[in-house]
């Protein structure tokens, strides 16, 4: 089974060099959250730890989406926590390349798990690689590349006025339609998702601030696991 | 450059969340026994946020919104690449701007 993980420069370089193609998505997708985070009013260096310190774009964006003057600190951070739960998952899956390093390299490597650097891990992991620094690797590009191209993203943000009339504005709900799209299930996920939407609509009209995130989102996803449970 | 201390407050709270989400998942699995709800809540969980947090604005937005959410759903479901599904939303909505 697990002959001996190990965790090399080697390793990391192989993870670094095999995360350039998706380097390119996380570009795209990084520079689209700068300019949405100008249009927002968040100042540069704002945005730039933003990315350097939270890494998770969906989550990043839904911030965007709750960003007010002042902020809620509560709101966001109960939102970044929702969006980001399935790296639970994730961290756990990974577990047979993560324990045998000890937690130092464990949870320092875990500080750069994101979807794409999970994807390719988990494929070599089951390919039959052994060298755990290779999710690190992995982790090292897509982080600069997205601080990177935030940066460059931001500074174009400056350069479009009124967004509206090109429809910018709503470029972020967009992004979350776009991302439900693909996880969408057949059999398992039109209820929960009409009891989300519906219970949000209702709570965006009845309750102050954000709570219809919070109401929405744990109806839907109780609904889901009801019916899982009568199947 | 410019910080707002509130920002910077919710930033940090946003980054240590999403780290210790990141680290409870391993920590967890080392220690607990595996359990369905979790596994299910867990997989209900992003499309539910999805939804719950596009629903009202889309909604509120009026028939533009609601014709650019339709746009984005098609592209994204015949599997267009994301930026060609955002364009067409974006698109959609500033076309009926216009014309509304």
């Amino acid at each position: 089974m697990s002959s001996a993980i190990v965790f090399t420069a080697k390793g990391l370089r192989a993870g670094f060099l095999a995360m350039v193609p998706l380097g390119l998505g996380a570009a795209t997708f990084g520079a689209l959250f700068g300019f949405l985070a100008d249009q927002r009013g968040l100042s540069a260096l704002e945005t730039l730890l933003m990315s350097g310190l939270v890494f998770a774009g969906a989550s990043q964006l839904l911030a965007l989406e709750l960003w007010a003057d002042p902020p809620s600190v509560l709101a966001l951070t109960l939102g970044a926590i929702g969006v980001n739960l399935r790296f639970m998952m994730m961290a756990a899956a990974l577990r047979p390349w993560l324990a045998p390093l000890g937690p130092a390299r464990a949870y320092g490597s875990l500080t750069l798990l994101v979807d794409m650097n999970f994807a390719m891990s988990l494929t070599e992991m089951r390919r039959g690689g052994r060298d755990a620094a290779y999710f690190l690797g992995g982790g090292l590009l897509l982080w600069l590349v997205w601080v990177g191209s935030t940066a460059v993203g931001h500074l174009f943000g400056h350069l479009l006025r009124e967004p509206e009339r090109f429809g910018l504005d709503f470029l972020v709900a967009a992004c979350f339609l776009a991302m439900a799209v693909p996880i969408y299930e057949k059999r398992r996920s039109l209820v929960p998702w009409l009891v989300a939407a519906g219970v949000a609509a209702l709570a965006w009209q009845t309750l102050p601030g954000s709570w219809y995130l919070l109401a929405g989102t744990l109806a839907g996803a109780i609904t889901g696991v009801v019916l899982d449970e009568r199947r | 450059m410019s910080v707002d201390s509130l920002a910077l407050v919710a930033i940090l709270c946003m980054a240590l969340a999403t780290y210790a989400v990141r680290a409870s998942g391993f920590f967890l699995v080392q220690r607990l026994p595996r359990s369905r709800f979790l596994d299910r809540f867990l997989h209900h969980l992003p499309g539910a946020v999805f939804v719950a947090l596009v629903t009202p604005p889309v909604l509120a937005g009026g028939p533009p919104t609601w014709a650019g959410a339709a746009a984005v759903v098609g592209f994204a479901a015949l599997r267009a690449p994301l930026l060609a599904s955002l364009l067409a939303g974006a698109g959609t909505v500033a076309l009926l701007r216009l014309l509304l």
